[in-house]
């Protein structure tokens, strides 16, 4: 709350475009050269993966659903922080909760793009498998994106909320091409 | 400050990432290219050796060839028949087959329901030694008619016995798609006729459907229809052509 406060008012004092057209070009570079290497790598078919599952496949779709429900977390705590939630001020530690269940969330989903880029790749023979594997290159550009805009003063105050809110809806998004379809198809399974 | 969180963040995945990568160049990367040397180029031609010829050494052209799928192949100097093998580990935890053509081999280890992996390996002075995806491994020694060794395969190890197993019997797979999943079945025909299989359909293992190995046609899996093709030494079982 009060970091975020303390954050506003140097934002409300000069809006440089430049801040946020440098970060969305270092979001875009990533997600044009994730893309780029799923793309021309040739994937292996397979890749290590995480004991304790029947396949990697699973073992992804289990820590994607995870990666969504921390996304529910940064979703909720980003609307508490903004003062969009009923019942008055959000408690003191919603910040902590933000950052850390952002943070727990991304590193659950890097094993998960690791997999698909070495083992899979950027496919598009189907229409579900194309828009997850855009999602995903956006969703990693889109985050890298936000990040760099959290480091720069001068940025206004609906860009900060907007890129999140692109970052929760193409996670959902990749969410709903990859785990859903997986539990759907193949059923719930470990 | 509360400007070098995110950078922090931003660092802290790309190690993960690094690392993660590192791990799948150093130990995929390996065995795909263990599995895609070309014949031959590992090591010499291997002599003839009585205790690895599993059919008549003397006439390795006139011999059965189990391996229909491969007619082309030009004859092999100075080397083994292709010989196939099948058994089961010794609590019948597992069935294995192992096919061998030269000095290479692959081998395909299912329990018939959740248990399975695809195996790519050399033999070399009777020793076999195969290698699969997350640490599946068979090592085991050539003796006559059979195969004795050890099969590793998802956390697992079981020691093994495989007898030679003639066409039909032997090793089979079949590939496909299911709604954009890559879908691969092994099956295992044994001497006896006795048959074993898993479909793998996006990394989730049910029991394969029998197939008649003397007339080999399509089956039903997740759908679609996989037709089964013999499956011989040479062929690079880890990275199937779909």
């Amino acid at each position: 709350m009060t970091q975020r406060h303390f954050a506003s008012s140097h934002r409300a004092q000069t809006s440089r475009p430049g801040a946020i057209l440098t970060s969305l070009v270092a979001g875009s570079a990533v997600a044009v050269a994730l893309g780029g290497y799923g793309k021309l790598h040739q994937p292996t078919g397979i890749a290590v993966s995480i004991a304790g599952f029947s396949g990697a496949q699973a073992a992804k779709s289990w820590l994607t659903t995870a990666v969504f429900l921390l996304a529910l977390v940064q979703l909720a705590s980003a609307l508490a922080m903004a003062g969009k939630l009923p019942g008055g001020r959000a408690p003191h530690w919603t910040p902590a909760l933000h950052r850390w269940s952002g943070r727990s969330a991304v590193l659950l989903a890097v094993p998960v793009v690791v997999h698909c880029l070495y083992a899979l790749g950027f496919q598009s023979d189907a229409p579900r498998v194309l828009i997850h594997s855009l999602l995903g290159c956006f969703f990693f550009g889109a985050f890298v994106a936000k990040m760099l805009l959290l480091t720069r003063r001068g940025v206004p105050g609906w860009a900060i909320p907007m890129i999140g809110g692109l970052v929760f809806t193409s996670l959902v998004g990749l969410w709903l091409t990859s785990s859903l379809w997986f539990f759907t198809t193949v059923g719930v399974t470990f | 400050m509360r400007y070098r969180g995110p950078v922090i963040t931003l660092l802290a995945i790309a190690a993960l990432a690094t690392v993660l990568f590192a791990v799948n160049l150093t130990t995929v990367a390996q065995t795909a290219a263990r599995a895609t040397a070309p014949p031959g180029s590992a090591q010499p031609p291997v002599p003839a050796q009585e205790s690895t010829a599993q059919e008549p050494a003397d006439a390795p052209e006139a011999g059965p060839q189990p391996d229909a799928a491969d007619p082309a192949a030009p004859p092999a100097v100075a080397a083994p028949p292709p010989a196939a093998y099948a058994g089961r580990s010794s609590g019948n935890e597992v069935t294995i087959a192992i096919k061998v053509r030269g000095s290479e081999a692959a081998a395909y280890v299912c329990d018939g329901k959740r248990i399975e992996s695809w195996l790519q390996g050399t033999l070399e002075d009777g020793q076999l030694s195969l290698q699969g995806a997350e640490g599946a491994k068979v090592t085991g020694a050539v003796q006559d008619e059979a195969v004795f060794g050890t099969v590793q395969v998802q956390g697992k190890r079981w020691p093994f016995a495989a007898e030679t197993a003639n066409s039909p019997a032997g090793l089979y797979q079949g590939d496909g798609t299911v709604n954009g999943a890559p879908a691969r079945v092994g099956w295992i025909v044994r001497q006896d006729g006795s048959q074993v299989g898993v479909a793998n359909v996006g990394g989730v293992r049910q029991p394969a459907p029998a197939i008649d190995p003397s007339h080999l046609g399509g089956v039903q899996v997740g759908g679609i229809t996989i037709v089964p093709r013999p499956v011989t030494g040479a062929d690079d079982v880890l990275r199937p052509s779909s």
